[in-house]
């Protein structure tokens, strides 16, 4: 389930940011206080001058780039891969019994404890990275598409059955357009996840370009500054992702009544 | 008696006079199984059904009559017993046989046109044909101008006549109704049982009509079948000779929906209290 | 439930249906690595697996890494649930608080709870701080987030049906409010817990002196993958151990709701 917080009140994106503008004053003053608060609390100018230096240098787009390209070639895998089980598993019985056994357990391991399996499987490389964030990515949309299929509801197949419709006709154009809500939702869940997935790759395979490799650097060299330009990043560039799926969902369901 | 023989006396107004669309129903019976124990939902039903003949069906809720309608259809084929439409048995669902639910059951992601074209998708029929045999059933339900339109964007009345339009597009020879406007409004009913009437005059399919509305049944019907439950059973046919269309404040309706009524409510504890009232009250038909 | 599990259950092997999928998983782990279809070094025998947590479980090395984790979980787990809760809480019943904090909320939400870990390693070293404080961040949103649409989906109609019958605070509060909000509120503890647990095993592979994720990243290390392998099937283990817990709760409180 997507759901934001909403504010319907005029005015409300002065006062939204009335908080922030409040603990982004109180975190200046802090830096204020001595070298030690300095330490943590890191002056604005100096996470400012920092941030156009990244930019400048080109260092911010490349890392960037690079992890926002691993989480989307990861979605492609995985998630094709998770809607095709997804659909095989909710439409054929036979794969439902052989199969989703074995799938239902192993989804219970966290998708990140997997990290030191696959580094031993296939070492500290890119390749590593793009197979975890491909297995969570996978997880998420089987899930959903899996659930979206068998949630077609029954009297919608009567209709097809009654107009005689073959079993090709019932998929395409019964249950699909059925399933699709579900698999948009699923599809803005798994980019959250593969995101997610793509922050822990990268602290923990520390190799190749991306914006928590750089991140983790900067946390062993005590550069708290460059710590948290990254976490400005992550967010940003995950909450631009989400609303690409928003968008997204919104253009494959013209039909859905407007609130 | 021979309840048919008014028929001859309706005016088609254009119709096809094919003999097509009997049904033939005989020693039906359906049970479901439910924890080991078998539960009759249907037994021994005898029924035949006359070309171009509108049958209603009234019965107490678990009387099987929705039952009846989906073996009819095709829908579910595991009974005992025979049902034949034209001569020939029913193993399936057919073009033949189209249906109306009471939940219109519109695809919400498709516009009415589509919805009504998408009955003719198996129909091998040129393109210009089927485009004009939607334009002219979306216009018989009088719905022109919201070809367009989404599901959610039609009131319940109009969603209901665009699935009206969609099981007639293909010319059934028999058309099923499962309580079809109990989802709707007192008068939007009205207004569409009025429609329903002259949309079977224009086609003169078969129509076997399911609903808890007696007053409908009769107003609609030549035929009136009560149904019993448990198990279920005909308990009467109930013939309306009155010629359509029909004139909703004819006291012969009026008489055989007390009768009808009467059948229906009759019930073991209201017979019980019928032996105990002083002979003065017991000849009311409401006992 | 599976349809092999609805299967076993329908020919009478009820108590079959609850350990189906992880001995068809083990029978299929056993053939795989007994036929030799994978090199020694990639796949162990679960023989070799099972003799590794016996090792362990008799060192008392188990143990030690399981209590820990558990014990950051369950702190996190309490510190961010009644944050969350009184957060959720106060943002349904005050417009104020929502209208001031709801743009910060959902920012913050966007970022990924291990995207925090070089944060908060910088500014609270790499101690039993700063996995406590994962842990809650984890727990806190999905919790928060239930809260709030509890409070907010309770029928107005019930403060209606309250004034009418003249119910006192109380009697409102605990025969009508709770129990209507409860439900929701236990689903969100679920979601926060799986995160939870899922983060917490990240953070732990990063940085920590015990706990299943160390010995995890320990064992990739030393090239011991029985080792991880006992990590995997551990945190497996506990997640749906938990996972369930919680359904079970929340089907007892729920069961007067319509499914």
């Amino acid at each position: 389930m997507s759901f934001t917080v909403n504010s319907k009140n005029r005015g409300v994106l002065p006062r939204g940011l009335v908080l922030p503008a409040l603990l982004l004053g109180v975190w200046q003053y802090l830096s204020t206080l001595g070298p030690g608060y300095a330490y943590a609390f890191v002056p604005l100018g100096s996470i400012g001058h920092s941030l156009l230096e990244l930019i400048a240098s080109g260092e911010l787009p490349r890392h960037g780039y690079a992890s926002v390209g691993t989480a989307l070639k990861s979605l492609c895998i995985g998630g094709t891969l998770g809607i095709l089980l997804g659909s095989l598993m909710a439409l054929s019985r036979v794969a439902d019994v052989v199969i989703g056994p074995l799938y239902h357990a192993l989804r219970q391991v966290p998708t990140l404890g997997l990290i030191p399996l696959i580094g031993l499987w296939f070492g500290n490389t890119e390749l590593s990275k793009i197979v975890v964030v491909s297995i969570a990515s996978f997880e998420v949309m089987t899930l959903n598409t899996y659930e979206g299929l068998r949630g077609v509801e029954n009297r919608f197949l009567e209709v097809g059955r009654v107009l005689t419709f073959s079993r090709a006709q019932l998929f395409f154009r019964v249950l699909l357009p059925v399933a699709i809500p579900s698999i948009t939702t699923g599809l803005m869940h798994a980019v959250a996840f593969a995101w997610l997935a793509t922050v822990g790759v990268e602290l923990l395979f520390t190799v190749g370009p991306g914006l928590s490799v750089i991140m983790e650097r900067a946390q062993l060299a005590e550069r708290m500054d460059i710590v948290i330009i990254c976490i400005l990043f992550i967010g940003l560039l995950g909450l631009l992702m989400n609303q690409v799926c928003v968008w997204l969902g919104r253009r494959l369901q013209p039909w859905r009544r407007t609130q | 008696m021979n309840s048919r023989s008014h028929i001859a006396s309706i005016v088609p107004f254009g119709a096809k006079s094919s003999e097509q669309g009997g049904v033939a129903i005989s020693a039906l019976s359906k049970h479901y199984r439910i924890e080991g124990k078998s539960l009759p939902v249907l037994q021994g039903v005898d029924l035949d059904i006359e070309p171009g003949e509108f049958v209603s069906i009234v019965g107490p809720s678990g009387c099987g009559k929705s039952t009846l309608l989906r073996l009819v259809l095709g829908l579910d084929n595991d009974y005992s017993g025979e049902i034949r439409v034209d001569g020939e048995r029913v193993t399936g669902t057919s073009l033949d046989r189209g249906i109306v639910f009471q939940d219109h059951r519109l695809f919400p992601w498709m516009t009415v046109e589509q919805n009504v074209a998408l009955a003719l998708l198996n129909r091998d029929l040129p393109e210009v044909e089927k485009q004009r045999r939607v334009a002219e059933h979306i216009a018989l339900v009088n719905l022109d101008g919201f070809e367009k339109a989404y599901p959610h964007q039609l009131s319940g009345g109009m969603a209901q006549r665009a699935a009206i339009a969609r099981a007639l597009v293909n010319e059934p020879k028999v058309l099923l109704l499962d309580e079809p406007l109990g989802a709707l409004d007192a008068l939007t009913r009205v207004y569409l049982q009025n429609e329903l009437q002259r949309i079977w005059l224009r086609h003169r399919s078969t129509v076997i009509l399911v609903t808890h509305d007696v007053e409908e049944a009769i107003y609609l019907g030549d035929r009136v079948i009560v149904m019993d439950a448990n198990p279920g059973r005909i308990a009467r046919i109930v013939p309306v000779p009155l010629p359509h269309p029909r004139d909703r404040s004819a006291p012969v309706l009026r008489r055989l929906k007390e009768e009808i009524l009467g059948e229906l409510i009759k019930a073991p504890v209201l017979e019980s209290l019928r032996e105990e009232a002083p002979p003065a009250l017991r000849t009311r038909w409401v006992w | 439930m599976s349809a092999a599990q609805a299967l076993a259950r329908a020919r009478g092997f009820s108590w079959l249906a609850k350990p189906l999928p992880l001995l068809l998983l083990l029978g299929a782990w056993t053939l795989a690595t007994g036929a030799g279809w994978y090199p020694r070094a990639l796949l162990v025998p679960p023989q070799q697996v099972w003799d590794a947590f016996t090792e362990m479980l008799a060192s008392g090395e188990l143990q030690e890494h399981l209590s820990m984790s558990l014990h950051r979980l369950l702190i996190g787990m309490m510190l961010g649930s009644s944050l969350g809760l009184a957060f959720g809480v106060s943002m349904a019943l005050s417009k104020t608080v929502e209208v001031y904090t709801a743009s910060l909320f959902n920012v913050l939400r966007q970022v990924p709870s291990i995207a925090l870990i070089p944060v908060l390693i910088l500014i609270f070293g790499i101690g039993e701080t700063f996995k406590v404080l994962i842990v809650t961040k984890a727990a806190f949103f999905p919790v928060a987030l239930a809260a709030y649409t509890a409070v907010q989906g309770i029928p107005k109609n019930y403060f209606e049906v309250g004034r009418v019958y003249q119910l006192p605070g109380l009697v409102l509060l605990r025969r009508v409010i709770l129990p209507s909000t409860v439900p929701p509120i236990v689903t969100g503890l679920r979601l926060a817990l799986g995160r939870s647990w899922g983060t917490l095993v990240a953070a732990e592979l990063l940085a920590a002196e015990a706990g299943i994720g160390q010995m995890m990243e320990f064992g990739r290390q030393m090239f011991r993958i029985d080792v991880v392998m006992v990590g995997v099937v551990i945190t497996g283990l506990i997640g749906f151990v938990l996972d369930r817990a919680m359904k079970l709760v929340e089907a007892r409180l729920s069961r007067w709701r319509p499914r």
